[in-house]
């Protein structure tokens, strides 16, 4: 094996690279990284970043060759550069730019040079979309098509360079405004305009289809409504519940030149088809028996879309996925804070929405303020004895139940809350019944999906403005629900190890917040039961995202009713 | 038959004769011993330089033809005439002087038959003196390799694999079946690891024991834990040979690596004519340097165009790679796909090189841990690190640097296997530097260790009495009482088992003998079948260690059938040189028939011929005022006439001629050895 030196990164064959923190050139081979590498992991002081087909030839398209980037890799390794890594970078950058697509008349014309159409016409899946060989160089296929082969030929490694263009669907007359309608300045932070034209990129491999990932509270909407008043055209945003609706639509209303009566909402009992029309994935997924159609899978030819948003993409539902699969000359933009589906499908999402476009690691917009800076800390209390016979004798799934519903829990709570007097507090939970003796306990208004419409708006409202400084949340709070000043969370269950929960929770903190920018996110749990097991799971997105969770025991015995808490030893 | 095992077999004065022999003159001034001048490129370079013609001929013939399988001498001498046009005389001589000067040895088999064979680790180098292999690395900055190429995916090298497989055992258990072979599931664990192809193994027509149950890979990957003297079979388990497990953990990488590789070329050379000197070719390239496989294959055309086909060949490039020695790519150019390959491992260096080899930076420490509980280990490190990795955590990746990751269900099982809480996190900050564990792993072993393996079941050995009057008077017993351990209710005590035979003894002379049977005897638990290597290795430095020479296992069991395995038989002498044995058979020939060329009679030609048949000796024959070396094979009689059959040496091929005796002039009979008239 040859000998090593002092460089930051370490280039694995399957072109994984961990870059050593501690390195003293850590912060330039990053800087470079960053311009062919996606961040992965940001865990501890060995940071893991993986080049993709996609990220090479993003590179690509801005301008660096493979030489350019073996290059850095050579300048910044700690040990050889495999040569497996070499020769795929320069397969992967030779391939950029040799592939394109065509609309003509009635279908797609498909071109290449003859030896690199040759090797494609080796793969059965490509063969099986094409319906005609003009010429060595040329192949003809069906319009609808166009999404299946990209696919495919992303997934071999091969970049089309797509000039065939997107359906331009019903045109809007939208601007972005200066000033919001509520008289704030407005423009779009550099991370977001960039997310934005990285999206837009027409005439490229990577335009018109893509998913933007950006962490919560750092404006993801905001790049939605940006692609949107780009394209100035019909959309269809999808999202994953009422609430989230109203907010589309204030959101749009405010910082767009879009009337009230160009956006619908079309959920609940509202179903208003406008050239911007905001769903939810649950009316697209309705139907009247297990055997019936869906009812509302409709409103996808409702309108002439130029363009589809998917908010909260990690969420989206099976039968979506198959319509997606079908509206490839749609333009289609997919938003999430954390890629990560428990049903491990994320892959899944790339290849019909489209490759990630755009990715702002949590603690890169931290340092630059874009989002608040969160301290988690996980609170062990011991299970109430009254508690301790009902556990012991309890099934699996009841003991998760029993810990997570501690009533033990509620004297930290209102320790917290004394530690943090006047900042606007969420008390989030899984169970009802728990959430509603947290809230009659302290007095706080209880927010849950039985909530109607309006009072949840009044509540928001009342939140907003500092009219209540706590309010106990279910699970509805998970996504989408944007309380601009929640400096504090305090989560007293959830659902089992879910990381993506975890991280959505802590994502309702980080807005950026005035004056030192910071917010607090509590997470209790039963020491000794099985809750203690699923929380380390929970915070494993949270810690691969750079994060840290300190850990305070609290004792509570018999003898000691004075709650303290104390460092974990 | 390896060096080693063949000198066990000789006197040291034989070696002593052997390295006095003219051909190793020049290693004699270097005062190196006969073992040494046969491990010794130079020295052999230098005896081939020295050794006779014929005998150089002979050993590059047998080399050609039967690689390094040992070879009957009949076959051997009919196979190198058909090929050298040399006489049985020639041969003989050549047999002679390579037998006598330690390069060539025979065993002889049950009816005297001597069978020949060149030390197996010799091998390599004359094979590699007497076919040098010119083939020339792509150059560095070839457009093939700035081209398109595609490296096929990197196999890890044999070790890690023997490692990883041999942890899967420990983990899985060692005891055998009644059937004498292990489980389903720890065989099927072993196989995990194997990474290697297995047809391209049994290319190697390579047999096995327990077919049914083991398959080929599994027999191969225990067969080099045998032979590296890492695990024994002891009636019904297999067992951990501790100290040199440790010791065989704590070794080199390249060096640990080119011991398995000896081992594979010992176990596999034979195999196969075709495959020996292709893979002797592929040992002679530099390691890291691209060489193209068609020149591989072109050599083998070179030097042995008419090669047998048909017969089993071993893939000896598939092979290397399975054992991640090599890596191969192939490069597209001009529209034309070139296969390439280059060694990784230095197949030439020395265990000297080894120590400067790239080793794990001690200030880093070997193990980072993550805050994810993701272990990343350094390179270099040696395999005790992955050992125990391999226990406490899942692999995840082993490439330039081995990713593991704690998880709930790897410390549970190395709870299992008699861990604790506390010897983890100790491991785990000495192998990371003596940094503090991130608070978040500290969380997890806490999580982890705090529910399982709190409780367990041991087995004990119970001295058990019917009633409690009986247990009255065992626990009375003066001397038999400080041998209970522990009252288990009012009838049962926990004894040692070792105090068995002393408690007997202790309760008959009480007049209470015990029953002679034991109740139940079981196998010991599955968790001590992985040892903590760490508390072995303590001081132990990386260790290049010359005695740690692969062999068969000492004991009987083997879980491979070695091909040609000769070791058993008697090693014969060496043959007395010819001129010795022609002195008896020269009496009443007259010498003028040897030392000059003359014109005979017909009737006396005949005689010449037939003397030259049954010495084997080539005849000088002069035909048109030429002379011609003829090598007779046989006399044909025809009436009164009479001819003879055999090759003309400077004909323009080696086919059989047919000779009337009218057809030369003068004619003698050519001793070998003996020096011309």
């Amino acid at each position: 094996m040859p000998g090593h030196s002092e460089g930051a990164i370490i280039i694995q064959s399957d072109l994984t690279i961990l870059l050593d923190e501690e390195s003293a050139d850590a912060e330039q081979a990053r800087d470079k990284l960053l311009l062919f590498a996606d961040a992965m992991k940001q865990a501890g002081s060995m940071h893991t970043y993986r080049i993709t087909a996609l990220s090479l030839w993003n590179a690509a398209a801005a301008g660096y060759g493979a030489e350019e980037l073996i290059g850095w890799l050579k300048q910044f390794r700690r040990y050889e550069l495999p040569f497996a890594a070499e020769t795929a970078i320069r397969r992967l950058i030779g391939r950029y730019g040799k592939l394109t697509l065509t609309a003509v008349q009635g279908g797609l014309l498909l071109s290449g040079d003859a030896e690199l159409m040759e090797e494609l016409a080796a793969q059965p899946a490509i063969g099986k979309l094409v319906s005609g060989r003009l010429t060595k160089e040329q192949w003809e296929l069906s319009k609808n098509r166009r999404g299946e082969l990209k696919q495919e030929l992303t997934r071999l490694g091969y970049p089309v360079i797509d000039l065939a263009g997107y359906h331009t669907g019903e045109a809007l007359a939208v601007k972005l405004r200066d000033v919001t309608l509520q008289g704030k300045p407005f423009e779009l932070r550099p991370y977001q305009k960039l997310a934005a034209e990285q999206f837009y990129r027409e005439g490229t491999v990577q335009g018109g289809s893509g998913v933007v990932v950006l962490p919560c509270g750092a404006g993801k909407t905001i790049v939605g409504i940006a692609a949107l008043a780009k394209l100035s055209s019909a959309t269809l945003i999808l999202t994953s519940n009422s609430t989230s609706v109203k907010q589309w639509k204030d959101e749009l209303i405010d910082k767009t030149t879009l009337k009230e009566s160009e956006v619908g909402q079309y959920c609940g009992a509202l179903k208003q088809v406008r050239p911007v029309t905001v769903a939810t994935y649950n009316i697209l997924t309705h139907r009247k028996s297990k055997d019936a159609p869906f009812s509302h899978m409709k409103l996808f030819s409702e309108r002439d879309w130029g363009l589809i948003i998917y908010d909260e993409v990690h969420l989206l539902p099976a039968p979506v996925f198959r319509m997606t699969a079908d509206i490839q000359a749609t333009r289609r933009l997919g938003l999430t804070a954390t890629l990560v589906r428990e049903d491990g499908c994320a892959e899944d999402v790339y290849s019909l929405i489209g490759q990630k476009q755009f990715d702002l690691s949590w603690k890169v917009a931290e340092r630059d303020n874009f989002i608040a800076a969160v301290s988690c800390t996980e609170i062990r209390v011991p299970l109430t004895p009254a508690y301790e016979d009902e556990y012991k004798a309890a099934g699996a799934r009841s003991r998760l139940r029993l810990a997570s519903e501690n009533p033990g829990k509620l004297d930290i709570v209102k320790k917290l809350l004394g530690e943090h007097a006047g900042k606007p507090t969420l008390i989030i939970g899984q169970y009802l019944k728990q959430l509603h003796d947290v809230s009659r306990s302290l007095n706080a208004p209880l927010l849950t999906g039985e909530v109607p419409h309006e009072e949840r708006q009044k509540l928001y409202e009342q939140f907003k403005t500092g009219e209540i400084h706590v309010l106990v949340v279910s699970k509805v709070a998970n996504f989408a629900v944007d309380l601009p000043d929640a400096a504090v969370a305090i989560q007293l269950s959830g659902s089992f190890g879910s990381r993506q929960e975890e991280a959505q929770r802590i994502g309702r903190l980080l807005r950026p917040k005035a004056g030192a920018n910071e917010a607090w996110f509590y997470t209790i749990v039963t020491d000794q039961t099985k809750e203690t097991e699923f929380a380390l799971k929970r915070q494993l997105f949270m810690l691969e995202q750079g994060y840290s969770y300190d850990r305070l025991q609290h004792s509570d015995s018999a003898a000691d009713r004075e709650a303290t808490t104390s460092e974990v030893e | 038959m390896k060096l080693s095992e063949l000198c066990r077999k000789l006197t040291e004065q034989q070696q002593r004769d052997f390295i006095n022999h003219d051909v190793w003159s020049d290693a004699r001034r270097r005062q190196l011993t006969w073992i040494e001048a046969l491990r010794d490129r130079q020295s052999i370079g230098e005896a081939t330089d020295k050794l006779s013609a014929h005998a150089v001929a002979l050993l590059t013939e047998m080399i050609r033809a039967f690689g390094a399988e040992p070879i009957a001498e009949e076959r051997l001498v009919k196979e190198v005439r058909r090929r050298t046009m040399m006489s049985g005389a020639e041969c003989d001589m050549s047999l002679a002087e390579l037998e006598r000067s330690g390069i060539l040895f025979a065993v002889v088999k049950v009816w005297g038959e001597r069978t020949y064979f060149l030390p197996r680790d010799c091998f390599l180098p004359w094979q590699q003196a007497l076919f040098p292999a010119n083939v020339q690395p792509v150059a560095p900055d070839d457009k093939l390799l700035s081209g398109p190429v595609t490296v096929r995916p990197v196999c890890r090298p044999l070790g890690k694999q023997l490692m990883g497989a041999l942890a899967a055992m420990g983990r899985n258990g060692m005891t055998l079946t009644a059937k004498g072979v292990l489980a389903k599931k720890t065989i099927a664990a072993i196989e995990q690891w194997a990474e290697f192809d297995e047809t391209t193994l049994k290319g190697s027509g390579l047999n096995w024991s327990s077919r049914e149950h083991y398959s080929m890979k599994a027999a191969f990957l225990l067969e080099a834990a045998t032979a590296s003297g890492l695990i024994q079979a002891e009636e019904n388990q297999l067992l951990w040979e501790e100290d040199r497990l440790a010791a065989w953990l704590c070794q080199d990488e390249e060096a640990r690596e080119r011991r398995l590789l000896q081992w594979c070329l010992d176990l596999l050379l034979p195999v196969n004519a075709q495959s020996a000197n292709r893979v002797s070719a592929l040992c002679a390239l530099d390691a890291g340097r691209w060489y193209r496989s068609d020149d591989i294959r072109a050599l083998q055309e070179q030097w042995n165009p008419d090669g047998e086909t048909g017969e089993m060949t071993l893939d000896w490039l598939s092979l290397l790679l399975g054992f991640g020695w090599m890596e191969a790519a192939q490069a597209t150019s001009s529209g034309k796909t070139t296969e390439l390959f280059r060694w990784k491992l230095d197949v030439n260096a020395t265990d000297i090189d080894a120590a400067h080899a790239i080793k794990a930076d001690p200030r880093r420490g070997q193990l980072r841990v993550q805050p994810n509980g993701e272990l990343i280990v350094q390179p270099g490190c040696t395999l005790a690190l992955h050992w125990e990795l391999a226990l406490l955590a899942d692999w995840i990746t082993d490439e330039t640097v081995a990713i593991y990751r704690l998880t709930a269900s790897s410390v549970s099982r190395a709870l299992e296997f008699g861990r604790t809480k506390q010897t983890i996190r100790s491991w785990l900050e000495q192998a990371s530097g003596q940094l503090p564990l991130p608070d978040t792993v500290e969380a997890m072993l806490e999580e982890w260790t705090s529910k399982a393996c709190r409780s367990w079941f041991e087995e004990v050995t119970l001295l058990r009495c019917d009633d409690e009057r009986m247990a009255e008077i065992v626990r009375s017993n003066s001397e038999l009482s400080p041998m209970l351990i522990q009252a288990i209710g009012a009838t049962d005590f926990i004894v040692n088992a070792s105090s068995i035979a002393q408690i007997r003894k202790l309760l008959q002379r009480a007049g209470y003998p015990p029953m002679k049977a034991l109740r139940t005897q079981e196998a010991a638990p599955v968790s001590s079948s992985y040892p903590v290597i760490s508390e072995r290795t303590a001081g132990m430095n990386r260790i290049a260690d010359a005695k740690t020479e692969l062999s068969r296992g000492t004991n009987a069991y083997s879980f491979l059938y070695a091909p040609s395995n000769i070791t058993h038989y008697e090693l014969a002498s060496p043959r007395a040189q010819l001129a010795e044995k022609l002195q008896s058979q020269e009496e009443g020939v007259p010498s003028m028939w040897t030392k000059q060329l003359r014109v005979y009679h017909h009737s006396t030609r005949k005689e010449l011929v037939e003397r030259a048949l049954a010495w084997q000796s080539p005849l000088q024959l002069r035909m048109d005022s030429e002379l011609h070396s003829f090598v007779p094979e046989r006399l044909e009689l025809q009436g009164g006439d009479w001819a003879v059959v055999g090759i003309l040496r400077n004909a323009a091929d080696n086919k059989p001629i047919r000779l009337t005796p009218d057809m030369w002039d003068e004619m003698r009979i050519v001793v070998p050895g003996r020096s011309q008239p």
